[in-house]
């Protein structure tokens, strides 16, 4: 499997370079978030208002030059490769299938990157179907000291916690292909729905801006590395 | 002549007369022979005709003739062949006979052999000579004269006598001659006795049934009868006899003229019965000195049945499955038509059987031995028993006769169980036609025969012949009856049956009919009408109610006054408070049916798309307060009147009346709000029927015009009844106008600009003028005129609907707008009252008791009270005006009133505290009451802004969930409704499904583009999106079946979802997240990014890679790619 994986990466990277080289018009001229649709029950339409909030913070705070609207796609849509980010969050189950799995692996193996938030009862589900992708590779918890937490804002003690779910500590999980970090997963932290209008879920300012302080450090790191 | 000739003449010469002797000899043998037959035949004759002869007499007579017979052969016929006389003795005969022969003739035959040999040398001269001599001599000489037989004569005589006497008698006694033949000719065989006597027994030799008795008859006849006979048989090896008794006379015995007897008046007859005879016996008659033969008696069984086993094979269309009847019982209970194989076993084997039935016919059984078999069909109910014949003829005694009940195959039924009645159309002309029919074997056809009647006069008749399965014998039939083809209009209707035929092929189908149903393609008036004088008729109920209610607090009130002035309760109060309460829980119940109506009604006007999602919202709070007639208050105040009742506690029950009394007040005002609101929402509904109609005669109205325009002029006839109809609606479009201006008067509304319009619009419009028109124009077929006169009607109506909708907007916004404000007033209003009490309460609190400026405060308090009084009875008149108005206003502001007026009454007894407390509390239920009435303006407001927002979304989703059942229906039609398509349906019908479920698809699509921006609608609208999609796939690919069905089913549902989110207004709801506490914890350990691979490990890796095979057009650059790693990893 591994081997299949490295075979099926050189031919993406290829590709891709020639894709690039082709210059095909379709291409976003700035970077653009995707917003990942998938099937299985959860929500992943859920916080509309979260990634035009993160992306207008991070166009003020930051260097970092983002399209203003969010795109909303699928792994199987062809377009796929065209964004570097996606965004994934929910409240249920996800479910790939076989193809969007083997998408899925393609894409980030590619130099894509994946972030999942989970807004409540996603863990689970999403944890299975990185298995499914990745079955050779475990999650990791980042450290406090990832490169993450404190690339463009310092976050001393990990993800911030913004709303309650289960009582717990939130949890970052990563997954590492060849040492980059392909995929994160916010548990307990719902640093999503901290994105949202402020009247959306009544938080706090500092909670709001903690929230989108730790969106812009990952979309810094995703961008930088 | 030689010597040697001469001697061979006279040689052949003697041999003649040798022969001649021998045959003289032998004829007398056999004469002798003959005699001696013919006295043997005499004898035998003569002595069996004068004695008895005994075997040994015959038998030794036998063997004398025997033996005499052959003597005779020996020596009388076998002795002359064999000692026949030689030459020279026959010449010594014939020279004794002839002496003048001189012995030459010897001389010559003896010298004759000297002559060749001459051992004696005599001469041979002398020789010849004698030869000659001889010869000579006896050339004269006859031979034959020379013998004669002595006893020829004598024999012969003897012959001819004996023979006479033997054919004498054969011929004068040929009788005896036979007898004697048969007794001389068997001689071991006795002779009986000839005596004056004979005897017959009968029956001889007999098989006789078990059980049976035997008469064993003598018949002695003769004369000097015996008088004593006797009979002997045996059993098992014992003789036994017995004395015979004597019988009666013989002409009472027809037996002995069968028997051939000798009738001779002197006969005897000896009887003796054997009773039940059970076992074979031997038996023999002895009567004087004769004695029977022996004869046996076999005992045998009569044939009977001893078992029977019946099968059935019933009808090939019942299918059902051979049945084999086991309890050895004959009786045939089996459907018209059944093949009944029977299979019988006798006791013995059996010459032949039969199936004997009732009538007399029969049916030959096939016999093997003892068993016997056949079949029979059950055609009649009847009877039949097994008739069996043994091999000696005994038949089976009684046998059972058993029944055959027939069954008959009872006829089909059929019930249209949905819709089950009478229905109105939807606007798609479509509905759910289930029928359940049940037959005890299945069908064999099932026909929807229906009649669409378009007019009075025309009318058409038809039928649709379903293909069902005929295997099961009940069903469901779903069908989904799509009429939009069949050219109903409004006004129009269908009456249709199914009828049902069984499958029985023996009789012939039976069939069976369902009650016959109407659907009828309503117009919005009818529809609009029956909603409206529904509601008319819970108007008149709910204010009987509140009258009832008003006599119930009454009577409350005077019992309570009663009681509290008597020392205990009497009975009769007790039944007026029993009487009371019963009927105040009639009342309760009557409201809630009241409430579940006003619910299917408001069901009723959704569907049939007479209502606004405001006015579902409204309606929606509208029916919670209906459902809160009862107040729970009053139904606990109900039990505690009633314990207290039981308790018989004075105290008890007048606290319990008097929350009684306070609960029916309430119920009063929930009433008279009710019925308020109701009557208001009766206006909207009068004025959302008259949009809906008006729309719908435009529609219809364009309808006509482009039929119109399509019709031969002879078909403008058949387009008349439409025009007429629509122009019906249109004056009773204005008969609405008419009442609506009543009703707007009644509820005070009359000077309400927007409603004055709404109705001035109707009747200022014309378009019965070009309708009427065009009706004409049909009658005339004028095609020109017809278009002109529909256009323009068009054009009228279109300009109705326009002014219609605005004029409705209009009354709709200003109403809102009114109430809203009047809300925000009360708002400001309860605010400042609340205020004010606080004010009062801080210049009260300080204060000492007994103070001067208590009565000035209370002055003020009174005043405060009397602002609250007014603003509350305020407040009642808004909820009547709106169903936003939460109930629990009125509770608050009058728990305020209540505390403000104790507040006044503490104060004038300078109860400082107690007043300042009661302050406490009327400000807290003022600050309540604005907070609720704050609750209910936006409420209000939410109401009017989202339903304008929401309208359009809302009327999206209502059309797509329409055609999403309608697609719904016609998959599940298709797929499981046997009607037209057996089995699979065709390509061409899931092509035109999927395009429609896409054409849904798409509509969708265009909600999300529209809404998709809104929080609340995407992610349903997605999903609706993406399920739409997998069903086209599905209904594009044929695959049809429970899976797809499911998901319509749930798009369906997603849609209903959609639509009742909306109208409940629930769509905002936000999903609830706490904000969290940060959380400080140790970090989880560093990153090991390498993984356990070493270096050398890695490098073996890569090398390893490098020695795999890849396909070909790509294994240059994949190595090429690990080679470049390789050298990256060195540097």
């Amino acid at each position: 499997m591994e081997r299949f994986i490295v075979v099926i990466t050189c031919l993406c990277c290829v590709l891709l370079c020639m894709s690039d080289l082709s210059g095909a018009e379709d291409t976003p001229s700035s970077l653009q978030i995707a917003r990942l649709k998938y099937f299985g029950g959860g929500d992943w339409y859920w916080g509309p208002s979260a990634l035009p909030n993160l992306i207008e913070f991070v166009d003020r705070n930051t260097p970092l030059q983002i399209a203003p609207e969010e795109v909303r796609l699928t792994l199987t849509d062809e377009k796929l490769f065209h964004y570097p980010f996606l965004y994934l969050t929910g409240h249920g189950p996800v479910r790939f299938s076989v193809e969007e799995e083997e998408r899925l692996a393609l894409y980030l193996t590619a130099g894509g990157f994946l972030f999942a938030n989970d807004s409540y009862g996603l863990r689970k589900s999403f944890m299975e179907e990185m298995e499914q992708v990745f079955p050779d590779t475990e999650p990791v918890e980042l450290p406090f000291s990832h490169g993450i937490f404190n690339c463009y804002y310092n976050f001393p003690n990990g993800l911030p916690k913004i709303h309650e779910h289960d009582k717990k500590p939130p949890q970052a999980y990563g997954w590492f292909v060849d040492g980059r970090l392909v995929a994160l997963l916010a548990y307990e932290s719902d640093i999503g729905d901290g994105w949202e209008d402020p009247s959306v879920h009544k938080d706090s300012p500092e909670k709001r801006q903690a929230a989108l302080k730790m969106g812009a450090n990952i979309l810094t790191w995703v961008l930088l590395n | 002549m030689p010597e040697d000739k001469q001697i061979q003449l006279l040689t052949t010469r003697l041999k003649k007369l040798g022969g001649h002797i021998l045959s003289i000899r032998l004829m007398f043998g056999l004469m002798l022979l003959i005699a001696l037959a013919a006295i043997s035949v005499f004898v035998a004759t003569a002595v069996h005709g004068l004695f008895y002869l005994p075997v040994w007499f015959r038998t030794a007579f036998d063997i004398l003739v025997g033996i005499s017979a052959f003597a005779l052969m020996i020596w009388f016929i076998f002795r002359p062949l064999i000692l026949r006389p030689r030459v020279e003795t026959l010449s010594l005969l014939v020279e004794r006979k002839h002496p003048g022969l001189k012995n030459r003739m010897i001389a010559a035959l003896q010298l004759e052999k000297e002559l060749l040999q001459n051992k004696q040398n005599y001469s041979q001269v002398l020789i010849r000579q004698c030869i000659q001599q001889a010869e000579q001599l006896s050339r004269e000489i006859d031979f034959k004269s020379s013998y004669r037989h002595p006893h020829l004569k004598t024999g012969l005589r003897l012959t001819a006598i004996s023979v006479v006497a033997a054919v004498a008698m054969l011929v004068l006694l040929p009788g005896l001659f036979s007898s004697s033949w048969q007794v001389f000719s068997d001689p071991l065989t006795e002779i009986p006795r000839e005596l004056t006597y004979d005897l017959v027994v009968e029956p001889q030799s007999v098989d006789v049934l078990k059980f049976d008795d035997l008469k064993v008859s003598a018949y002695v006849f003769g004369h000097k009868l015996p008088e004593d006979a006797k009979i002997f048989w045996k059993v098992a090896e014992k003789w036994r006899e017995n004395e015979f008794k004597q019988g009666n006379e013989a002409s009472e015995y027809p037996e002995l003229q069968s028997a051939n007897l000798k009738t001779i008046s002197d006969t005897l007859i000896f009887d003796y019965t054997f009773e039940e005879i059970r076992h074979d016996f031997e038996y023999f008659v002895e009567v004087g000195d004769l004695r029977s033969p022996m004869y046996k008696v076999a005992v045998v069984d009569k044939p009977r049945i001893n078992n029977i086993k019946l099968s059935y094979f019933y009808p090939e269309y019942t299918r059902l499955s051979p049945v084999v009847i086991d309890e050895n019982d004959g009786t045939v209970q089996a459907l018209k038509g059944t093949e009944v194989k029977l299979e019988a076993l006798a006791n013995k084997p059996v010459a032949e059987a039969e199936v004997v039935f009732e009538n007399g016919s029969s049916q030959k059984l096939k016999v093997d031995s003892n068993q016997l078999s056949g079949t029979f069909p059950v055609d009649r109910d009847g009877s039949y028993h097994i008739s069996v014949v043994d091999a000696i003829g005994h038949r089976n005694p009684d046998p059972i006769e058993y029944r055959i009940m027939m069954m008959e195959d009872l006829p089909p039924s059929i019930r249209i169980v949905k819709p089950g009645g009478n229905i109105d159309l939807d606007d798609y002309l479509a509905f759910d036609l289930h029928a359940s029919l049940s037959d005890d074997f299945g069908f064999s056809k099932l026909v929807l025969h229906y009649t669409i009647h378009l007019s009075a006069l025309e009318h058409h008749q038809d039928s649709t012949i379903f293909r069902i399965d005929q295997n099961k014998s009940d069903q469901l039939i779903e069908y989904f009856w799509d009429l939009s083809n069949k050219g109903l209009y409004p006004g129009s209707y269908v009456d249709y049956y199914f009828e049902v035929f069984d499958n029985d092929y023996i009789s012939g189908p039976k069939s069976a009919v369902s009650r016959t149903y109407t659907a009828r393609h309503p117009t919005i008036n009818e529809m609009f009408t029956e909603i409206e004088e529904a509601r008319e008729e819970m108007i008149s109920d709910m204010i009987e109610a509140l009258r009832t209610e008003q006599k119930i607090k009454e009577a409350v009130e005077k019992l309570h006054e009663d009681l509290q002035f008597s020392d205990e309760i009497d009975w009769e109060t007790k039944q007026d408070i029993q009487k009371t309460q019963a009927e105040q829980e009639e009342l309760i119940k009557k409201f809630e049916e009241v409430s579940k109506d006003f619910k299917k009604l408001n069901e009723q006007a959704k569907k049939q798309d007479l209502l606004s999602l405001e006015m579902i919202q409204k309606l929606n709070e509208l029916q919670k307060l209906f459902d809160q007639v009862a107040t729970p208050e009053m139904k606990d105040a109900m039990r505690k009147l009633a314990e207290a009742m039981e308790k018989m506690d004075k105290n008890e029950l007048e606290r319990a009346m008097k929350e009684f009394e306070m609960s029916s007040e309430e119920m009063l005002e929930n009433i008279e709000r009710s019925i308020a609101q109701l009557k208001r929402f009766q206006v909207e509904q009068k004025m959302q029927a008259m949009v809906a109609m008006a729309e719908k005669m435009l529609e219809n109205q364009e309808g006509i015009n482009a039929d119109v325009s399509q019709a031969q002029k002879e078909q403008l006839s058949k387009i008349k009844p439409r025009q007429d109809t629509n122009k019906d609606e249109f004056e009773r479009l204005k008969e609405h106008s008419k009442e609506l201006e009543k009703m707007l008067e009644e509820n005070q509304m009359q000077n309400d600009q927007s409603a004055g319009s709404f109705c001035q619009a109707v009747n200022d419009n014309q378009a019965d003028v070009p309708m009427e028109k065009a009706s004409q124009a049909m009658s005339q077929k004028d095609q020109e005129q017809s278009a002109q006169q529909g256009g323009q009607a068009s054009m009228d109506l279109e300009k109705l609907v326009d002014q219609m909708k605005n004029a409705q907007s209009q009354f709709s916004n200003q109403m809102s707008a009114e109430m809203v404000q009047k809300m925000r007033d009360a708002v400001d209003q309860l605010l400042y009252l609340s205020d004010e009490q606080e004010q009062l309460y801080n210049e009260i609190e300080p204060l000492r008791p007994l103070s001067g400026s208590m009565n000035e405060l209370a002055q003020k308090q009174q005043n405060l009270t009397s602002e609250t009084e007014r603003i509350r009875n305020e407040l009642v008149d808004m909820a009547k005006q709106s169903a936003f108005m939460q109930s629990a206003i009125d509770d608050f502001m009058e728990r305020a009133l209540s505390s403000m007026r104790s507040s006044v009454e503490a104060m004038s007894n300078s109860n400082q505290r107690s007043a300042a407390s009661y302050q406490n509390e009327g400000i807290y239920s003022l600050n309540r009451s604005a907070q609720t009435l704050i609750q209910s303006l936006n409420n209000q407001s939410q109401c009017n802004s989202s339903c304008n927002k929401n309208q359009s979304m809302f009327t999206k989703m209502k059309k797509m969930s329409q055609s999403q059942s309608k697609v719904n229906r016609q998959t599940q039609n298709m797929c499981n409704n046997p009607g037209n398509n057996m089995g699979k349906p065709s390509a061409e019908q899931l092509r035109r499904l999927a395009a429609e479920q896409s054409q849904i698809g798409r509509g969708i699509q265009e909600m999300v583009d529209e809404f998709g921006n809104r929080k609340d609608a995407l992610g349903r609208l997605d999903k609706m999106s993406g399920e739409i999609r997998e069903v086209v796939e599905a209904l594009e690919k044929g695959e049809t079946g429970p899976q797809l069905m499911a998901r319509q089913k749930k798009i369906y549902s997603r849609m209903l979802d959609f639509q009742l989110s909306l109208e409940r207004r629930d769509y905002s709801e936000q999903r609830k997240a706490d904000t969290g506490q940060d959380v400080v914890r140790e970090s989880p350990d560093e990153l090991d990014l390498k993984g356990n691979l070493s270096e050398s490990e890695y490098r073996a890796k890569l090398e390893k890679y490098m020695q795999e095979t890849y396909p070909p057009e790509y294994e240059n650059l994949v190595k090429d790619y690990f080679k470049a790693l390789m050298q990256s990893d060195n540097r």
